[in-house]
């Protein structure tokens, strides 16, 4: 699904641009341009963010996230 | 503003807005995935959402007059957040999502109105709830005919 609408971002991008470490707003609009524009799609980005950290979470409690730390290798799905 | 003689609960006027809110992010999803069924050469599918759309905008339309009659001011500024789906599936889930958030919203706005003893304004209400109810109705029946035939098979039948 079509989540940025203003830049026809998908949800996979989005989630893509997680698992390369995006852990916040200005991470994934750096990382996929998603959420740039009206800000619309911000809650629904906030929502696949937060489904990332609670699976990490499920996985690995010790581990920690460190921001804006987008992986290079990220690339758009 | 205007020559209206009826004045509107204040709390009424904004439950119509809040509902046109909707209505307005319907027009706008369900028209969009309308056009990509027709550019995916889903004709049926095509005519049949557009309709939706229209339907929605016939709703925005009775409401607009409502809060018009009642004093207030219509907000068509404010938009939901229109989510466009990449698969037929999907668009009929996403649409789904919009008419499951529509039906609280206009029970709440009926209550309301009952509240407030405004019954020509429950009555529009419960004319859109009705509409919404047999919208769902369709796209219920479209989940069942994929889950019971497959997509395949669905969607050969949409052409
Ligand atoms: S919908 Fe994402 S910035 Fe507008
Ligand atoms: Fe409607
Ligand atoms: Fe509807």
């Amino acid at each position: 699904m079509i989540v940025c609408i203003c830049n026809g971002i998908s949800d996979r991008t989005i989630r893509a641009a997680v698992r390369c470490g995006a852990r916040d707003l200005g991470d994934v609009a750096r990382a996929c341009e998603a959420g740039g524009d009206c800000g619309s799609c911000h809650d629904q980005i906030r929502g696949i963010i937060g489904d990332a950290d609670r699976a990490t979470e499920g996985r690995s409690s010790s581990e920690h996230h460190t921001h804006g730390a987008v992986s290079e290798s990220f690339t758009s799905v | 503003m205007g020559s209206s003689s009826v004045q509107g609960h204040p709390a009424v006027i904004d439950a119509l807005n809040t509902v046109l809110t909707g209505e307005l992010t319907s027009i706008n999803q369900y028209f969009v995935h309308a056009e990509l069924c027709e550019h995916w050469g889903f004709d049926k599918l095509h005519g049949k959402i557009r309709k939706e759309s229209i339907d929605e905008m016939k709703h925005a339309e009775s409401l607009v007059e409502r809060v018009l009659f009642l004093g207030g001011m219509p907000n068509v500024q404010r938009l939901g957040k229109v989510t466009i789906g990449e698969t037929v599936p999907e668009i009929l889930e996403l649409d789904r999502v919009l008419e499951n958030e529509a039906i609280p919203r206009l029970r709440d706005a009926i209550a309301l109105c009952h509240t407030h003893g405004d019954h020509g304004t429950r009555t529009l209400l419960e004319s859109i709830l009705r509409s919404e109810e047999e919208h769902i109705d369709w796209i219920d029946a479209q989940l069942e005919l994929i889950a019971r035939v497959g997509l395949e098979n669905y969607l050969a039948s949409r052409i």
